[in-house]
């Protein structure tokens, strides 16, 4: 069971390309077919099918998946009027493999069109796609470069993912060779390097950034101090590190400048160059000038004080002005206490008048002396602190070297503090500390920038770490380039072996198809040229090839077949290598579909295929669709008519689908359409027109030649009209049929069985149930049957020149055909 | 090698075979392998299958070439 091959039982089509209504291709009596029809009427929609059903992504390699470029996408799978007719584009098939029958259906519209389980089952069977269409097989032998070539007879042997890997890994090697040789991450550390360097050094070179760093870094601080290798434990690196750590606990160039700002801010003394003038500037002496003027405006205010200790009568003096002013009129007593002028102390308005004026101006120097102290005691606050803030700055400062001056600062820092209170503390002992730290100060700060400038060792290490840092990087780029060296190196290997592996498996099919091919070939063409499938090492510039080649003469040995063969010829090696492919490869499911594949031959060549066919394909599958009539008869010629079922699309309707000749509806058909409980009347008056038209043809029955446009189109009742005649003519008068009063003769000779199903409601059919079509149906096997030879029962009769009488078909028999009597079947 | 390879039918199989026996081939790069059949021998490879396995081989080239680093990320 297990080896038992895959058939195809039958293949529908509905709103699939140019298939609108539903049409069904059954293959359980003759499981070949053959179907002949004009270009353009939908005889390759039936190889389409059977590629849709069979595709993973539920298109058709023409169309892919969207529309694209020259591409219409899966859209154009479905009939252009399948939705307007309401029919749901899809593709059945039925399975059989020994007695087990799988069916499956496959939508061909909507984002998802998944393919049913018995296609997926049947494409497992496939080692080489079933599917030969005649247009692919010129370009493949003669436009196709090797690598496609190779593309497509390994797709051809299923074997596209191994191509898949060869060029993923052909893409992955170069990807990581051009890695491994990428310049980029050196180039960013030498950039990094030049600015570090400061342009000095423009690429790392480790000779060059030692002795730059001993130049540039370390001669500036010392001179002896020099790096052997940029190493961390290089002795001068060392020294360098114990330098840079001593300069941080103790005061660097900066440290010292930072010092001498904080005492500066503290106490400076500063001799102008031109005038030779000494200033004294900083919030000591800016405090004590303040505390000063603080004293001296205290003290002057308590003496105007005193002066003006009636000030209580300032408003008194004020009124006393106005009242005693010489443009006023003079009263003769005091306002105030009624006393007559002349008897008052001072005794007369003058005295009065200078007395006033004195107190006045009193008053005036008292106001002015308070607001000189009230100024003197904001700016003493202010400098006070400044001086408050200024005093720590150069206390943090200070090291454990200058600790007589820090603590005598913090001292004076708390009688600051507590300025205005407190004792009074001078800082003269301060201010001689200063100026002797500032003399120092400027006396070593003078020394370093002498020295080394702004270099530190603190700076010079940070940057011989960052040179060290950029070094590690450096040598971190090479050892990871060196690395994917090593990995390139052996992934070429590997990939090497792998693609040689495929090779093998490839070549393997390729030898086994080569006889085979050759066989083929010289059957098609008369003469062998032997061909060679040949796979050429692979290398960086080519990806996988295939070298299809002939040997075309004794000097002429491994040739292009494009240069020697003709058409037919190259046409033929592409046919015998996929013939032979599927012959060979696909014994699970011997399906061969073969889609106009012989447009490149001529007539001898056409039968000479028709024959090949015949002789080396009868245990195969086969559908072939052709739109060349000869070739189609010759396959008619020499197919055998119990295996293989001929058809011919006779015109293509718009509004219905690809109209069909000969291609019989089997009783399994109708049986099946009542089994799903539908009507099978469109069935049946197929099957009574297409054996109306095969018992005419046996019987060589006269009809009218039919117009060239409707070459084939014989309608029913001229058929039945014909065969009515033809019988009267011949005395051959069919037996009546049971139950219906001979009816069906009848209405054969009326020409009334075109209407069967749709006009037959009259009694005794009723109104056309599937009980009265199963009634219609049993006596038209009833008539038919009679149709029958009575010696060997074949139902295949011909009528040569000159017999008037048909005789049996069968090779030996000949009877010559009667009526049998009673229908067979009658009870 | 050869043998298993050829006797796979589907090229799933063949594939899978062949990424067996490389594993096992003396001197083989057994981090590159595991890289190959984690991403490029695979019969329905992913859309960037390249770039993930290109990926991959150079995160092994950075491992190999900074062996502390890697020692520090293992311990």
């Amino acid at each position: 069971m297990a080896d038992t091959p895959c058939h195809l039982l039958s293949l529908g089509l509905a709103g699939f390309r140019a298939y609108l209504r539903e049409k069904t291709f059954d293959f359980r009596k003759k499981r070949n077919l053959a179907i002949f029809g004009p270009n353009g009427d939908g005889k390759s929609s039936v190889i389409d099918a059977l590629e849709f059903m069979f595709s993973k992504e539920g298109t058709l390699e023409r169309l892919g998946l969207r529309t694209i470029n020259n591409q219409a996408g899966f859209a154009a799978l479905a009939h252009h009027l399948a939705d307007e007719s309401e029919i749901l584009p899809n593709v059945t098939i039925s399975v059989i493999k020994g007695k087990d029958v799988q069916n499956g259906e496959r939508s061909a519209t909507g984002p998802k069109r998944p393919i049913p389980a018995v296609a997926t089952e049947l494409v497992g069977c496939f080692v080489v796609s079933p599917i030969i269409r005649g247009h692919a097989l010129r370009s493949f032998v003669e436009e196709h470069t090797p690598e496609q070539r190779y593309m497509d007879v390994a797709t051809w042997l299923q074997l596209g993912p191994l191509v898949e890997v060869q060029k993923n890994l052909r893409v992955l090697r170069l990807q990581v060779k051009a890695a491994a040789e990428d310049l980029l991450p050196s180039q960013r550390i030498d950039i990094r390097v030049a600015k570090e360097t400061a342009q000095v050094v423009k690429s790392w070179d480790a000779v060059t950034v030692l002795a730059h760093v001993n130049a540039s870094v370390l001669a500036p601080l010392d001179t002896k101090l020099a790096l052997t290798a940029l190493a961390v434990n290089d002795s001068a690196y060392v020294e360098l590190e114990s330098q840079a750590k001593a300069e941080e606990n103790r005061v660097g160039l900066a440290g010292l400048r930072q010092i001498r700002n904080a005492a500066v801010a503290l106490w400076t003394e500063t001799t102008e160059i031109e005038t030779g003038e000494l200033f004294i500037n900083g919030a000591i002496p800016v405090f004590e000038a303040a505390v000063a003027a603080l004293s001296a405006a205290v003290q002057k205010e308590a003496e105007e004080r005193d002066k003006a200790a009636h000030a209580a009568f300032e408003t008194l003096w004020k009124a006393a002005e106005s009242v005693f002013s010489e443009d006023a009129t003079v009263p003769a007593r005091c306002p105030v206490c009624t006393t007559p002028i002349d008897e008052t102390k001072a005794g007369s308005i003058d005295a009065i008048r200078t007395h006033v004026s004195r107190h006045l101006e009193e008053l005036a120097d008292y106001a002015a002396a308070k607001k000189t102290l009230n100024e003197a005691n904001t700016v003493a606050i202010l400098a006070q602190a400044q001086l408050a803030a200024a005093l720590p700055v150069l206390i943090g400062l200070l090291s454990d070297d200058d600790a007589a001056l820090k603590a005598e600062i913090i001292a004076y820092q708390g009688f600051i503090a507590g300025w205005p209170g407190g004792d009074v503390q001078t800082s003269d002992n301060i201010v001689a500390e200063i100026a002797k730290l500032l003399i120092y100060l400027d006396q070593v700060i003078a020394d370093i920038e002498t020295k080394q400038g702004d270099h530190t060792y603190v700076k010079a290490k940070a940057k011989i770490d960052h040179l060290l840092e950029l070094q590690a990087e450096h040598d971190l780029v090479l050892r990871t380039q060196e690395e994917l060296a090593n990995l390139s190196g052996a992934l070429t290997a590997q990939a090497t072996m792998i693609s040689c592996e495929i090779r093998k498996k490839v070549q393997v099919l390729l030898d086994k198809l080569q006889t085979p091919m050759n066989d083929i070939y010289k059957l098609i063409q008369g003469a062998g040229v032997p061909i060679r499938l040949e796979l050429p090492p692979e290398d960086d510039t080519n990806q996988q090839r295939l070298n299809l080649v002939i040997d075309f003469a004794k000097n002429r040995t491994g040739v292009q077949p494009g240069g020697y063969l003709s058409d037919s010829q190259i046409h033929s090696v592409a046919l015998a290598l996929r013939l032979a492919a599927i012959k060979l490869f696909n014994a699970a499911a011997p399906i061969i579909a073969l889609d106009d594949i012989v447009t490149s031959y001529d007539a001898d060549h056409r039968r000479t295929i028709a024959g090949l066919i015949a002789a080396l394909f009868r245990d195969c599958q086969i559908l072939i669709t052709t739109h060349d009539e000869r070739f189609f008869n010759y396959l008619k010629d020499q197919l055998e008519g119990k295996t293989w079922a001929f058809t011919r699309i006779i015109g293509l309707d718009p509004t219905y689908g690809p109209r069909f000749a000969d291609h019989k509806v089997s009783d399994e058909m109708i049986e099946e359409r009542w089994a799903e409980g539908e009507s099978a009347a469109n069935e049946m008056r197929q099957a009574e027109e297409e054996w109306l038209l095969g018992i005419c043809r046996d019987f060589g029955v006269s009809v009218r030649i039919r117009p060239l446009e409707r070459a084939y189109s014989y309608e029913r009742s001229e058929l039945a009209s014909a065969l009515a005649s033809f019988l009267k003519a011949t005395k051959l008068e069919p037996a009546c049929i049971p139950g219906v009063n001979n009816r069906f003769l009848n209405s054969l000779q009326k020409g009334e069985i075109e209407n069967f199903g749709s006009h037959f409601q009259d009694a005794p059919y009723g109104d056309g149930s599937i009980g009265d079509e199963k009634a219609r149906w049993e006596e038209f096997k009833k008539f038919r049957s009679q149709f029958c030879c009575k010696k060997c029962n074949k139902s295949k009769f011909q009528r040569p020149m000159p017999l008037t009488k048909p005789v049996c078909a069968r090779v030996g028999c000949e009877v010559q055909f009667e009526f049998a009597g009673a229908p067979m079947g009658d009870a | 090698m050869e043998g298993e390879a050829k006797s796979a039918e589907t090229p799933e199989a063949f594939l899978n075979a062949l990424g067996d026996s490389l594993k096992g081939k003396d001197g083989a790069d057994t981090d590159l392998v595991e890289i190959l059949v984690a991403h490029i021998l695979k019969a329905a490879p992913a859309k960037n299958a390249v770039a993930n396995a290109k990926d991959a081989i150079l995160k092994l080239a950075v491992e190999r070439a900074n062996p502390s680093k890697q020692g520090a990320a293992n311990g």
